[in-house]
């Protein structure tokens, strides 16, 4: 790429300079200090990529403005390059207007150009100035070139990755080291967590083996405690019934003795209770019997007669017993016939009274008369039948006369009105008007002569007013024809009615006669007079009729009174009659009969009887009695020796109805009876009271037998029983009951068995404490057998492992892509090293050859790329170029910047500045050499004040272009011309020094 | 000949916890992830009974050494016992975490209930209703957590009238094997069985179809982020000598599962706010729950061979997720600008808006690993850079020197030597795809840092 215009519009000292048709190779630009020389390089050098804010660049006296024409040789292209102000370059294909972007044509980046093309005496070192540390590598790419620029940056990111690394895990990335710790600790505890819960298993199977002999330990302490507790249940039911024991024990022997078991043999003992029950009974019976006896001679007159009467009474006690029995009876039908007695009388008087009311005049005597009138000839229903027909009859008549007479009045009546509408008759009355007419015209005219207008008024008048008299009289005549026919009709209606009505009083009148006579026929048969009226007639028959009936009934009824009265009297007569024998039985009298009762309804008689009646009835009744109990005394006593097993004795005493009923008989049997019982009765409770022995004996053996019988004592044997050859109680067969003796046999006294009891209460309570601790144990490892069954811990020693872990995870990563990117670093760092470093500088060293004339063959850069070794012309080395004096070490950065511009495609423009004034004659001229062979590839601008340069440039014969500036203006000049202006500047320069 | 089915189970852990994170706050999920082994067990054990199987094999680690606990123990014997009432019979051989000498039953086995035995091989018979032998069982339990010897060569020939099995817990390694040194070309030329049941590795192969059948049954419930494909165990169903089908049915309730998003894929290429990844990453995660059942099955083999075929058994209650944000996009310098932050504030969120949901989706961790899109370019400004690092990157598979000097620097919480059994808690273990996600984001921190300094 050649630079073919340049216009300078602002920048520094340059101001509106226009470089035209700049030629391709080498461009001298001479001029004197502080000419712009300086100022122009930092145009070229910034002319592609902007001029950079900042720095120690020129200011520009409103705004940078720099304006270029390039020619880029490879495509032919023109292009065109504006730079205003600090703004980016706009670059264009000239002529097309299509911008491209400046760096496609430079190819290089700025940090490049700058520090390789634009080559000014402060570059040529190891470290030029201007350029930092942090610069030094890219530098040192960009001057090595052949791919180092490419690794340029790979030292410091290789730092960064390490530093980064360092900070997180440091330097190797141990496992103490800060971040990883907590991770590596939260890891460490779940390992232990997990071990520790792991060796739950190993814990688990050790309880369970520990709970395993634990329950065997508390089934045998089970089994002990039971066998205890069973001793202790026995003990305790022989020592709650020791006495029981003691008690049997001496009953039986007692019993082995006892007389009382012969008893039974001789006698019933077992009746015991019935013979005191029939004894008791017996003796109930007599003193009975002593009383009813008593009773029986205390009523009697005589009371020696007491045996007499009540043989006599128990003869006739059915008698007796019968009258008794109808006593209520006679007693009601005495009174019935007492009060029917009174009734008859009662009804004669009613009766009586009832006939005086009738009639006055009758007396007792018309009783006959009325009981013989034949009433039964008149028929109560006819003679009802005709009064009511009379008096219909009667009334039917009144009513028709009533009617007949009406009737008259109707007639006359109609009759008037016929006669009054008669004289209304008809009157012709066109006649009538003729004549009005007449007479009303004539007076008109009369008066028309007088008065013509009068009379012809009075006239029309009369005239007009005969004519509506005649027409309303017309009127009047014809409604008094029609009344008069109506009037007529009626009339002969009214008359037929009345002739019906004649014919009809005329029937009644017959019949109220025939009825009348009927009557009269039955006042006669009742005595009465005929004036009395029909209802009357009717009256009197009922009330006559009626006593009549009431005398008839009076009659039955004293007949019927009579008759029962008869017969009562008969029965009261029989029953005296058997109480006056025992009345005279009782006085000790001849049996005599007493005489019949007049008048049976008196009161007296019948108290008399009824009083006597129920005396012997009850002494009947006592009698009876007292013979009942001596009877039953007999069969008691009878009963009684049959019970206690014995026989009458006495044969005197044997019941027979003679001396059953002696007092002292019956107490004679008794008192022998009594002693009988009383003998019975001692062997008896002798017996009883062994019998008492031996059931309170087998009543303690059956307690005893229940207690030892209880479940929890049949328990506690087997459970004994089933212990082997440790029995903690001598066993042997037999009963649960003999067991119990057995037992006791073996405490004499009851403390030595409460000593055993108390010392088996002692063991069980401490059996109770042994087996209580081990079931304890056994919760408690049934408790820890749970508590190590459960997961959690296990759970949670994986998941804290699992979580540091996985930051673990977390912070190794990051720390291992941090160390491997800066192992990537250093790998790829060391494999360049390896592979490149042979083929770096190959120009440059050719370049350097020729600067130094053969001196320096080779420069090898170090492993740091900092710095150079050298291999001289003669084969040695030169480690570094610190060693270098400074014109050689500048024809070293110098070769090397050649070499690398050399290499680099574009060939962009370089621009020396005055670079080579530390160069001696021979290696500037060499060096010129050099730079003219660049300018037939490169564009390259050379800045100088220095004559000689130019003149050197001139004898060299390199073809180029000259430039003179000063103070800031460009101008075309010769190459002697320039020489000469920069020599008389120098030598101005000199002379003011 | 006899027709009958049985269940092939390995690597049951009973007891084992599911690692996940942040659930301090969700009891019924926590719940969920403690009892998600006891869950896969007993789906197990349900299907066995409702498909009429005559027996169960558990080949070895039935219960996990980090989490030995009474509980496993006792549920292990109320399985059976439910199992003894339903008339299946159970064989055991105890495994590396289970050996005998360690670990013994703490309750009884009812009698439908065989553990083989560590120090000599057993052969069981298994009878039909009539009582003749439908076939054979062999196995040997470890005895301590190391097997060195190979048990597997002392089996006795069984009758070959019957259906033989072989029972064998074994990471099947020839050599210094700590866990049954065996080949598959020893089990396959044994013509002593016709079906090799082998546990340990704990997912689902199988290793041969035919003469013998050797399959692993992988394990009922996965653990971790390493176990990302369902659980289950294989139903057999045989037929005299010969298996009918293999079905493998899915027992796990829980499934693991690592979600990558790339913030460059045209969904999120325009996203400017964390916003637009969250919904991305939502309806991304809803997704999952409508994928079939058998989608983290990711054997082809298993899911074409005509033998087999996988169903669903298990109600899934949930999936564990680790989310991997990665990629180049516009997010990246959102999500860089505080990463840490970032991760917490999705990771909160996804748990927020999906923990609560049935099936739930937990979201364990985010991890962002995104790299800046001017990354991509920044080499073709630095091709002598570039070619260097691509010959660094790949002279770290080729050299091992060179990559031991790499591990040596990523610090002491590394390792290379690492067991899968042998877990050192303090220690992370450094595999193979660990170890190239830490390079791949070295270099993607090179290109940003490279990005960022281009210009001076």
């Amino acid at each position: 790429m050649r630079i073919k215009r340049l216009h300078i519009g602002d920048f520094g000292i340059l101001q509106n300079q226009t470089l035209e048709d700049l030629h391709p190779g080498l461009v001298i630009v001479g001029g004197c200090n502080r000419a712009g020389k300086s100022t122009f390089m930092q145009v070229l050098r910034y002319l592609g990529y902007g001029i950079p804010s900042g720095g120690l660049l020129p200011p520009a006296n409103t705004a940078y403005m720099i304006d270029a024409d390039v020619l880029e040789e490879n495509t032919g292209i023109q292009y065109h390059i504006r730079l205003q102000g600090q703004s980016e370059p706009i670059c264009s294909i000239a002529g097309q207007g299509n911008r491209v972007p400046a760096s496609e044509l430079y190819g290089v980046d700025s940090f490049t150009y700058r520090n390789l093309y634009t080559i000014s005496l402060d570059q040529l070192a190891r470290e030029p100035e201007g350029v930092s540390s942090k610069e030094m590598d890219k530098l040192q790419s960009a001057l090595l070139g052949a791919g180092l620029t490419d690794i340029a940056n790979i030292p410091r990111l290789e730092e960064g990755f390490t530093k980064a690394a360092n900070s997180m895990g440091g330097t190797k990335g141990r496992l103490t080291t800060k971040a990883f710790k907590p991770h590596i600790q939260m890891i460490k505890e779940g390992v232990a967590a997990k071990k520790k819960a792991i060796a739950q298993v190993e814990q688990y199977q050790l309880q369970q083996a520990h709970l395993s002999e634990l329950q065997n330990q508390k089934q045998s302490l089970d089994l002990n405690l039971e066998r205890t507790k069973a001793k202790r249940d026995i003990l305790e039911t022989v020592k709650s019934h020791y006495e029981v024991l003691e008690e049997i024990t001496a009953l039986n022997h007692s019993l082995e003795n006892e007389e009382g078991a012969e008893i039974p043999k001789a006698i019933h003992t077992e009746n015991q209770s019935r013979v005191e029950d029939a004894y008791e009974s017996y003796r109930e019976r007599i003193t009975q019997w002593q009383q009813q006896f008593r009773e029986l001679a205390d009523n009697l007159e005589k009371r020696e007669q007491a045996h007499q009467i009540q043989k006599l009474l128990l003869q006739q006690r059915t008698v007796l017993q019968g009258f008794y029995d109808r006593l209520s009876g006679l007693q009601e039908k005495w009174n019935h016939l007492s009060s029917r007695k009174e009734k008859v009388a009662e009804d004669k008087h009613q009766l009586f009274m009832r006939i005086k009311g009738l009639n006055a005049n009758w007396s007792e005597q018309d009783i006959s008369r009325i009981r013989s009138l034949q009433l039964e000839l008149l028929e109560e229903s006819r003679l009802m039948n005709e009064v009511t027909r009379f008096q219909n009859t009667r009334n039917d008549l009144d009513q028709t006369q009533s009617q007949l007479n009406d009737i008259d009045d109707r007639v006359l009546k109609i009759k008037t009105k016929i006669e009054k509408w008669q004289k209304q008759a008809p009157m012709p009355g066109l006649k009538l008007y003729l004549w009005a007419f007449i007479v009303s015209a004539l007076l008109g005219l009369a008066v028309f002569f007088l008065h013509p207008a009068a009379g012809l008024f009075l006239g029309l008048f009369g005239i007009i007013g005969s004519g509506l008299f005649v027409f309303f009289k017309g009127l009047g005549q014809k409604e008094a024809a029609i009344r008069l026919k109506e009037l007529h009709g009626e009339l002969d209606g009214i008359l037929e009615t009345q002739a019906r009505l004649q014919q009809n009083k005329k029937r009644l009148t017959d019949q109220l006669k025939e009825t009348g006579n009927y009557l009269m026929t039955v006042c006669k048969k009742l005595g009465l007079e005929q004036s009395i009226p029909p209802q009357g007639i009717l009256e009197y028959y009922r009330a006559i009729s009626h006593i009549q009936q009431g005398i008839i009934r009076l009659d039955k009824d004293e007949a019927l009174l009579k008759e029962q009265s008869e017969q009562l009297a008969d029965q009261l007569h029989e029953i005296k009659n058997v109480l006056s024998v025992f009345e005279n039985a009782s006085a000790g009298l001849r049996d005599l009969h007493s005489p019949r009762p007049c008048d049976v309804l008196q009161p007296d008689t019948w108290l008399d009887i009824q009083s006597g009646l129920k005396k012997w009835h009850g002494l009947m009744l006592t009698a009876v009695q007292s013979d009942l109990l001596s009877r039953e005394a007999d069969k008691i006593r009878t009963r009684i020796l049959s019970l206690m097993g014995q026989t009458e004795e006495r044969e005197h005493h044997r019941e027979t109805p003679e001396t059953r009923e002696t007092m002292a008989a019956v107490e004679a049997a008794a008192g022998s009876l009594e002693d009988q019982v009383d003998a019975y009765l001692s062997a008896c409770r002798a017996y009883s009271d062994y019998r008492k022995r031996i059931e309170n004996r087998d009543g303690l053996l059956q307690g005893l037998k229940r207690a030892a019988g209880s479940e929890r004592i049949t328990k506690a044997f087997s459970l004994l029983a089933d212990t082997g050859p440790e029995q903690i109680l001598p066993m042997q067969d037999g009963s649960l009951l003999e067991q119990f003796f057995l037992i006791y046999d073996q405490y004499p006294v009851k403390e030595s068995l409460e000593r055993e009891f108390t010392g088996l209460m002692d063991e069980i309570r401490n059996q109770e404490q042994v087996l209580e601790e081990c079931k304890k144990k056994i919760q408690a490892t049934k408790l820890s057998l749970e508590q190590l069954s459960l997961t959690q811990e296990l759970e949670q020693a994986h998941q804290r492992i699992h979580q540091g872990r996985n930051g673990l995870y977390q912070i190794s990563y990051d720390y291992a892509v941090q160390k491997a990117a800066a192992w990537l670093c250093r790998q790829v760092r060391s494999e360049f090293m390896a592979k490149m470093k042979d083929d770096l500088l190959l120009k440059a060293d050719g370049i350097l050859s020729r600067l130094t004339g053969g001196n320096y063959q080779r420069m090898i850069p170090n492993d740091d790329l900092t710095d150079f070794s050298f291999v001289l012309g003669d084969g040695s080395h030169q480690e570094n170029s610190r060693i270098l004096s400074r014109g050689t070490r500048e024809q070293v950065f110098l070769a090397v910047r050649l070499g690398r511009i050399l290499e680099i495609q574009p060939a962009l423009p370089v621009i020396i500045d005055d670079s080579l004034v530390n160069f001696d004659c021979a290696h500037l001229k060499q060096a010129l050499a050099v730079i003219g062979r660049l300018s037939q590839t490169h564009q390259v601008f050379i800045m100088t004040c220095h004559p000689h340069l130019v003149g050197m440039l001139m004898d060299s014969g390199i073809p180029g272009q000259y430039w003179q500036l000063e103070k800031g203006r460009f101008s075309t000049a010769q190459g002697h011309e320039l020489k000469e202006y920069l020599q008389l500047n120098t030598e101005a320069v000199k002379s003011l020094a | 000949m006899s027709r009958f089915r049985f269940v092939h189970a390995a690597d049951v852990h009973l007891g084992s916890l599911l690692h996940v994170e942040g659930l301090e706050s969700h009891p019924e999920l926590q719940e969920l992830c403690r009892e998600a082994t006891y869950l896969a067990f007993d789906n197990l054990c349900s299907m066995a009974v409702r498909e009429g199987a005559s027996f169960i094999l558990l080949s070895g680690d039935l219960y996990d050494r980090d989490a030995r606990s009474v509980r496993a123990n006792r549920f292990f014997a109320d399985a059976c016992k439910k199992l003894n009432e339903a008339g299946i019979q159970v064989f055991v051989t105890a495994g590396n975490h289970d050996p005998l000498r360690e670990h013994q039953e703490m309750f009884l086995l009812p009698d439908n209930t065989h553990l083989f035995p560590a120090d000599r091989p057993e052969i069981y018979y298994v009878k039909n209703p009539e009582g003749g032998n439908i076939a054979a069982i062999a196995g040997q339990s470890y005895g301590s957590r190391q097997e060195n010897s190979p048990l597997h060569l002392n089996y006795p020939s069984p009758d070959s009238q019957v259906f033989r099995i072989a029972m064998l817990h074994t990471q099947l390694e020839k050599g210094r094997s700590n866990y049954i040194p065996a080949s598959l070309a020893e089990l396959a030329e044994s013509s002593s069985f016709d079906y090799w049941a082998l546990g340990h590795i704990h997912k689902p192969q199988i290793l041969r179809w035919e003469n013998p059948v050797i399959a692993y049954s992988g394990s009922p419930q996965g653990r971790d982020f390493g176990e990302q494909q369902l659980g289950g165990c294989w139903l057999v169903e045989v037929d005299g000598r010969h298996i009918r089908s293999m079905e493998y049915r899915v027992t796990s309730p829980i499934v693991y599962q690592s979600l990558s998003i790339d913030i460059g894929c045209p969904q999120l290429q325009d996203a400017d706010s964390l916003d637009d990844l969250e919904d991305y990453m939502l309806s991304h995660a809803r997704d999952l729950l409508r994928q079939d059942p058998d989608r983290i099955i990711q054997d082809d083999q298993l899911e074409e061979h005509p033998l087999t075929n996988i169903a669903d058994n298990a109600e899934l209650k949930g999936c564990l997720i680790r989310w991997e944000i990665a990629g180049r996009g516009r997010l990246h310098h959102i999500l860089q600008n505080d990463r840490q932050g970032s991760e917490q504030v999705l990771c909160q969120i996804l748990r927020d808006m999906l923990g609560a949901q049935q099936p739930f989706i937990w979201t364990d961790l985010v991890q962002i690993r995104t790299a800046n899109p001017v990354n991509a370019d920044v080499l073709k400004q630095y091709p002598v850079l570039g070619q260097l690092l691509e010959g660094v990157l790949h002279s770290i598979e080729e050299d091992d020197h060179l990559r031991e000097s790499l591990v040596s620097e990523l610090g002491q919480a590394w390792t290379t030597a690492f067991h899968h059994e042998e877990q050192e808690e303090e220690r992370l273990p450094l595999d193979e795809e660990t170890l190239k996600k830490i390079i791949e984001d070295a270099k993607q921190l090179l290109l940003e840092g490279l990005a960022e300094g281009g210009e001076g």
